[in-house]
């Protein structure tokens, strides 16, 4: 009998129980509205993301 | 022929990824770079006919240039059931990619480490961010 496994793709960058549940939130609401497309996170973006959280 | 996969969200979204990069690349072109021998299996995917092979989900990721992961979640989604899916993601983790690593570096040196919530605002920018 031969027994087989799912091999699920691992990342060298960590794993997903090593961020908070806010982390969490803030990666699963990008692949949402990303579609999960694993988007780059270009000059631009982190401008408009640093202006939002230097809002506060 | 039957379609037992068919409007399944894994066949919705590469439905929609494959006409997304449609003036980059021609559905042979992803069929040959995800390693199927058969150009048709994408067609087949996309009807449903087909499940996607779980085998094939690294290579397939990479030809329509998404999350690997994202798209692990699908495929097993369409092999296995949302249910048993779910339970071999918890138990296996659900893994982060390089690009959510940089997303979370930056979060967390824009914000000094105070791990801001995800609020209203938040959504709206992101949402504007990625033109949503």
């Amino acid at each position: 009998m031969t027994t087989s496994y799912f091999t699920l793709p691992t990342s060298p960058t960590g794993a997903w129980d090593q961020l908070s549940e806010n982390e969490k939130a803030w990666i699963e609401f990008i692949r949402v509205i990303s579609a999960g497309s694993d988007p780059r996170p270009t000059p631009d973006r982190i401008r408009n993301l640093r202006d939002l959280l230097d809002a506060g | 022929m039957a379609e037992p996969h068919a409007k399944t969200t894994a066949a919705t979204f590469l439905t929609d990824r494959i006409n997304t990069l449609r003036r980059r690349k021609t559905q042979k072109q992803i069929a040959h770079e995800a390693g199927f021998p058969n150009a048709n299996m994408l067609s087949f995917l996309k009807s449903g006919t087909n499940k996607i092979p779980i085998d094939r989900v690294p290579t397939l990721a990479k030809a329509l240039e998404v999350d690997p992961a994202y798209l692990m979640r699908l495929a097993l989604e369409q092999s296995v059931g949302a249910t048993a899916s779910k339970a071999i993601i918890d138990v296996c983790g659900t893994p982060v990619t390089e690009r959510e690593k940089q997303w979370i570096d930056e979060i967390r040196d824009a914000s000094d480490d105070s791990d801001p919530r995800l609020t209203t605002r938040s959504r709206a920018t992101l949402r504007g961010i990625f033109g949503k």
